[in-house]
């Protein structure tokens, strides 16, 4: 008969074997402190440029970037969730390029109460900067201007019908684009405004939208497409209507396939920003304030013109 | 002569004209009785603790491992995004969203060899992804090497996801891509050596790659998963064998 001190010893000896065999494979790992950065999509050039320049000042600095984004640029519930889990996570600060600015004004609020920085990238900050809350964005007025400069050249002395393609609304710079752009062209009178079109995060919508101006506007001499999605849209639709070298397509920033349309030339120029440079200054001003130095206003990347001629010398 | 801090009742007391010797008492017998015991059971569930745990890190548990979907039962596996189903013997992923993942096996496979049958649904990219780790939905929201179709530039590609994507260069298919064609996918994995074969059905093979990765960046452990960005796609004959 074993006797209940027996079995206790048993009992509390196969314990404490479980427990020393088991807490190698179980026991947390020590992990550095985390910043994360949640960009409207990834899987693009804009956004792996800012990836790899956020993630090299991380490193510098000892941190670990938690980098996720939605799978569609317009997903802006997946983007709220993911900013759910980087506070859950605790994370020290957030770089979030917004999908949808009004739609995450109270999500942001939640990062400012509790005093976490946060840094917002490729538009403007929805709500006011201030102590806890910045940006690094494209200089909106430089890219217009960029591609005003591009457009009036190609049209010469004749001026001729021009659109802007890709205004939306839940992309704050797209708007910022369009009206310097406009300002830029108002004082030359044979240049004619003919279309501001609706923008779309969709590619095949955006041809769509596209092909309509085409449709409606058969004069038409040169289109400004002031996103990567509109600038995509507007290279199938001119392509399949066979007027690639009737009508000069300036497009803005640097998405996965727009360079190669620039060096075949079934897109004129396309108006970038160093991506990379992006994500390290954001990374930056956000590790500088975990580390308690005042975050700065909101800071302004100078873009410039890649043209074919551009990729022709780099090659 | 009695030891002032022990009790008489604990002590057996031999008594001589001038020696006392103390022998240990009924409860010493029994508290050395129970410190064994407890020695043994914790040796014991140590030893068990140890070996179970070595049996599921085995690098080789599960393998190997075969789906051919041929019922309704996709318990095995876990999906990151996309639309996935089982119809007549194929796993169907009905979504074009970028970079839908659905993933199964050991964690702890490390050089395997995966097979599967794989076609694009709709212009885009479809493929395998192995020594997959930490997946969530998001396109490049994994630690894994991917091998897939591309249509966009006829490719097969190979590159290395960590949250972010690093591809070393496509090679060009030497015949277009059919879009609801079988491809037979055979992707060999030993160290940081990755070798992706691809054939047509009935046909010959249209793509071969082989590309050794870096030693900082190579993932060396992990799941096998079906892969598609942009494009829906089928996978059938799932399998994973070990490298010989």
């Amino acid at each position: 008969v074993v006797s209940s001190r027996s079995l206790l010893a048993l009992l509390l000896g196969a314990i404490s074997g479980f427990v020393i065999g088991v807490l190698p494979a179980v026991a947390p790992r020590s992990r550095p402190p985390e910043i994360a950065f949640v960009p409207r999509t990834s899987g693009t050039s804009l956004s792996e440029g800012m990836y790899s320049g956020a993630d090299r000042a991380a490193r510098e600095a000892g941190f670990r970037l938690y980098w996720n984004a939605p799978t569609r640029e317009d997903d802006v519930d997946r983007q709220i969730s993911l900013m759910s889990s980087a506070l859950a996570n605790n994370t020290g600060g957030l770089i979030l390029g917004p999908t949808n600015g009004p739609a995450l004004i109270t999500k942001l609020n939640e990062f400012i109460a509790r005093r976490i920085p946060v840094v917002v990238v490729q538009t403007d900050t929805p709500i006011p900067a201030g102590r806890y809350i910045t940006s690094v964005t494209p200089d909106q007025d430089a890219v217009a201007r960029l591609a005003a400069t591009r457009i009036l050249r190609a049209l010469g002395g004749d001026g001729g019908q021009v659109a802007i393609l890709g205004l939306d609304r839940t992309a704050p710079e797209t708007l910022q684009r369009s009206q310097y752009f406009l300002q830029y062209l108002s004082s030359h009178r044979k240049v004619q405004i003919v279309a501001q079109q609706r923008g779309t995060s969709l590619a095949p919508e955006a041809e769509q939208n596209a092909s309509e101006v085409l449709d409606t506007f058969p004069r038409l001499r040169a289109f400004f497409a002031v996103s990567a999605t509109a600038t995509a849209g507007a290279i199938q639709a001119i392509q399949r209507r066979g007027l690639a070298h009737s009508i000069t397509l300036v497009g803005c920033d640097d998405d996965l396939f727009l360079i190669p349309n620039v060096r075949e030339g079934s897109l004129d120029s396309v108006v970038i920003t160093d991506n990379e440079q992006v994500g390290y200054l954001a990374a930056k001003f956000l590790l500088d304030a975990i580390a308690g130095r005042a975050l700065p206003g909101p800071r302004h990347i100078e873009p410039r013109l890649l043209t074919r001629e551009d990729l022709s010398e780099h090659q | 002569v009695r030891h002032p801090q022990l009790e008489s009742e604990q002590v057996a007391q031999i008594r001589d004209h001038s020696t006392t010797v103390r022998a240990p008492g009924p409860d010493v017998h029994q508290r050395g009785k129970y410190l064994l015991l407890f020695a043994l059971a914790a040796a014991v569930v140590f030893v068990l603790t140890k070996v179970t745990i070595t049996v599921l890190h085995s690098t080789v548990r599960g393998l190997p491992y075969s789906d051919r979907f041929e019922t309704g039962d996709n318990a095995d596996w876990s999906a990151y995004g996309g639309n996935w189903k089982i119809e007549a013997g194929s796993m169907v992923n009905e979504s074009d969203e970028r970079g839908a993942k659905l993933v199964a096996g050991s964690p702890y496979w490390t050089d395997y060899t995966v097979q599967a049958d794989v076609a694009l649904r709709s212009p885009g990219e479809a493929g395998l992804i192995a020594r997959v780790s930490d997946p969530e939905q998001g396109v490049d929201a994994y630690r894994g090497i991917y091998v897939g179709l591309r249509t966009r530039d006829q490719s097969l590609v190979i590159g290395v996801a960590d949250h972010d994507w690093q591809e070393p260069w496509p090679q060009r298919l030497s015949s277009p891509i059919g879009l609801n064609t079988w491809y037979h996918f055979q992707v060999h994995l030993q160290g940081c050596k990755v070798n992706a074969i691809v054939n047509r059905e009935h046909s010959s093979e249209v793509g071969r790659a082989e590309v050794t990765l870096d030693s900082d960046s190579c993932p060396l452990r992990g799941k096998i998963g079906l892969r598609s960005y942009d494009a829906g796609g089928i996978w059938k004959n799932v399998r994973v064998t070990k490298l010989r």
